[in-house]
């Protein structure tokens, strides 16, 4: 169910503001006062236990977008040279998520020997490098920690998880104080929701751990089941620098994300195939020139 | 150890009540405050110097207020340089420490210089707290592990096992005043029940402090811990003799360390215009580490007599 928004009176001059169920913080468009609104916890919005301050500024955003928007050889030349206008700074609602898990693996692990045998062609003996596999079993327990989902159905995981990592130094319990003046978004995604994008991370997490736990020369045939206990997930606010670049008037703009605390860019910045095909064409007419310089000249003869 | 501490809801470690989150396993701390609102409180953030309206700033980190310039700090994790809390007492005094000495530099044996005992002059005694940490813990171990044990044709045959190892009282030296092998010396001399009690025989030594923040030092626990749990793997629990590739998973629980100062007499003597350096335990006297000249005459004449007998012996042979 949809929330409804929510009407209030600016403490500052008194107007009427209308603030979206999705928001967490609001400006007066009379007198500017910034305002940071407390709702009563749900289970799918709880209070943030922790935030992490911006570092990165506007103009810095700014910067690390134009490069990074530079960096991109293939993309569209109009997309290169067009002007990052708005940058918003938004405090992203996500889940710091942490467990226990509680493997158990089965896999074939390989040894390698070496055996001396006979070359019938070169009629002598060679050393050779053969595997034997041998089954093993066993049970594999860790902390998984750290771990950020989102929490916000405008920005998915796989967006932030490019922008990520995130220094943990920086962690702050939640206070007002670190969110007023910026937009900041209420958790959109239900809690359910990220819980399951969390262990899909961790049992993600775990398998490449279990990869690298195999003993033995090699490993293949591994198979695992992974129980996750002790679950803890807290809403911590992250940082993050969003702009939406429009570079023709018939493409919808393209969205960048900065991470407000270390200025990493990620986006997907489409690749432009005119520029291929031209590159491609010229590398083949040089091809040809080449040739038909080299049939006069007579070289081919 | 004390009972009064915080101790972390996933694994029981001891955690400190200014902690976002627990240092092992990284649980959130639980928050006292927690304010049920049936309604909605809408908040704005006033200067108490202007009464304007204050708003988060990158540059200063903080929220400020962008007429008056004033900083609302926001609350900053301690991560203090932590103090001893325990220190176990002299029981060798500065008497006891010069008789030891004295008897230690006629136990070297005949390489040393014969007049060792009488030409070396003690310059300086000093009592010293050396610091450490003690702590307990208990680890949850998964491993993998080739060994030779079982083997068919290859030289190595894997094998994986769980193990559970309980740690108590293990000492992690954070001195920087000692090196490894003095510490590794006088550490069995120590009494570590004796922590708190006892009567002191010393009150003014000089008392290392922790140079490290809170932070680091559990790092440094935790890597000792692994270290640990990595040679008593080795040694007991790992079946065959060869072992390679080992690899661990570690669910650490109840870490609880102590700071801790250890007591040590330093003595600098000199002998022959050089200054040598001698580290006693402040616990037992016997226990005691240090450097001392070697006699290059006596060396010397012991290798020519070696060489000047192969001879001797040679030409025997080549005679009979």
């Amino acid at each position: 169910m949809a929330l409804a928004p929510l009407e209030l009176s600016c403490e500052s001059c008194g107007a009427k503001l209308v603030v979206q169920a999705t928001q967490r913080t609001a400006r007066c468009p009379y007198c500017d006062s910034p305002s940071v609104i407390d709702r009563p916890a749900t289970p799918d919005r709880p209070d943030p236990v922790f935030a992490i301050g911006f570092s990165v500024d506007g103009n810095r955003a700014r910067q690390n977008l134009r490069s990074y928007l530079n960096s991109h050889r293939w993309a569209p030349s109009a997309l290169r040279q067009a002007t990052v206008e708005r940058v918003e700074g938004i405090y992203l609602p996500a889940y710091l998520y942490s467990a226990i898990a509680d493997s158990r693996y089965r896999a074939l692990i390989g040894e390698d020997y070496t055996e001396m045998e006979y070359d019938a062609k070169k009629k002598s003996m060679r050393r050779v490098t053969k595997t034997e596999f041998r089954e093993l079993a066993g049970r594999h327990r860790c902390y998984v920690e750290d771990l950020f989902v989102t929490a916000s159905d405008g920005i998915p995981n796989v967006e932030l998880e490019r922008i990520e990592p995130f220094d943990l130094g920086g962690l702050r319990r939640y206070a007002s104080t670190m969110i007023s003046g910026w937009i900041s978004e209420e958790p959109s995604l239900n809690r359910d929701a990220s819980l399951a994008l969390a262990r899909g991370e961790s049992r993600n997490d775990v398998l490449q751990r279990l990869r690298s736990f195999m003993p033995g020369d090699s490993h293949r045939q591994l198979q695992t089941t992974t129980d996750l206990t002790d679950e803890a997930m807290d809403l911590v606010l992250l940082p993050v620098w969003v702009c939406a670049v429009r570079w023709r008037p018939d493409k919808p703009p393209i969205r960048l994300l900065v991470n407000g605390q270390t200025g990493e860019v990620a986006g997907d910045v489409p690749t432009s195939w005119r520029k291929i095909a031209a590159v491609v064409g010229a590398a083949l007419g040089v091809l040809g020139l080449a040739a038909l310089a080299g049939a006069l000249l007579g070289w081919f003869v | 150890m004390s009972g009064a501490n915080l101790r972390c809801g996933r694994c029981s470690s001891v955690i400190s009540d200014d902690d976002l989150r627990c240092p092992i396993c990284n649980l959130t701390t639980p928050v006292s405050k927690s304010v049920d609102r049936a309604n909605p409180v809408v908040d704005i953030l006033r200067c108490s110097g202007c009464g304007a309206a204050m708003t988060y700033q990158v540059a200063k980190r903080a929220a400020a207020c962008a007429f008056c310039g004033s900083v609302l700090d926001v609350e900053h994790p301690a991560d203090p340089m932590e103090e001893a809390e325990d220190r176990l007492p002299f029981t060798v005094d500065s008497t006891q420490a010069r008789h030891a000495f004295a008897a230690w530099l006629g136990t070297l044996g005949w390489f040393r210089p014969g007049d060792l005992r009488t030409g070396a002059r003690l310059e300086t005694i000093q009592p010293l707290r050396w610091v450490g940490w003690v702590f307990d813990a208990r680890a949850e171990l998964s491993w993998t592990a080739d060994t030779d044990a079982d083997t068919r044709q290859a030289d190595w045959a894997p094998h994986s096992g769980t193990t559970e190892l309980n740690y108590d009282d293990v000492v992690v030296p954070a001195t920087r005043g000692l090196n490894r092998e003095e510490v590794a010396i006088l550490l069995p001399s120590y009494d570590l029940a004796s922590r708190s009690e006892g009567t002191d025989l010393v009150d003014d030594a000089t008392v290392e402090r922790f140079d490290v923040p809170r932070s680091t030092a559990r790092i440094r626990l935790v890597e000792a811990v692994d270290g640990l749990a990595r040679r008593r793997l080795g040694e007991r629990h790992l079946p065959g003799r060869r072992v390679r590739n080992l690899r661990i998973a570690t669910i650490l629980r109840g870490l609880e360390a102590r700071r801790v100062t250890f007591p040590a007499w330093v003595l600098a003597y000199r002998y022959k215009d050089r200054l040598y350096r001698t580290v006693l335990s402040g616990q037992d006297a016997s226990c005691l580490k240090g450097e001392a000249p070697y006699s290059v005459a006596r060396i010397a004449a012991v290798v020519a007599g070696g060489v000047a007998l192969i001879a001797l012996l040679a030409l025997l042979g080549i005679i009979l």
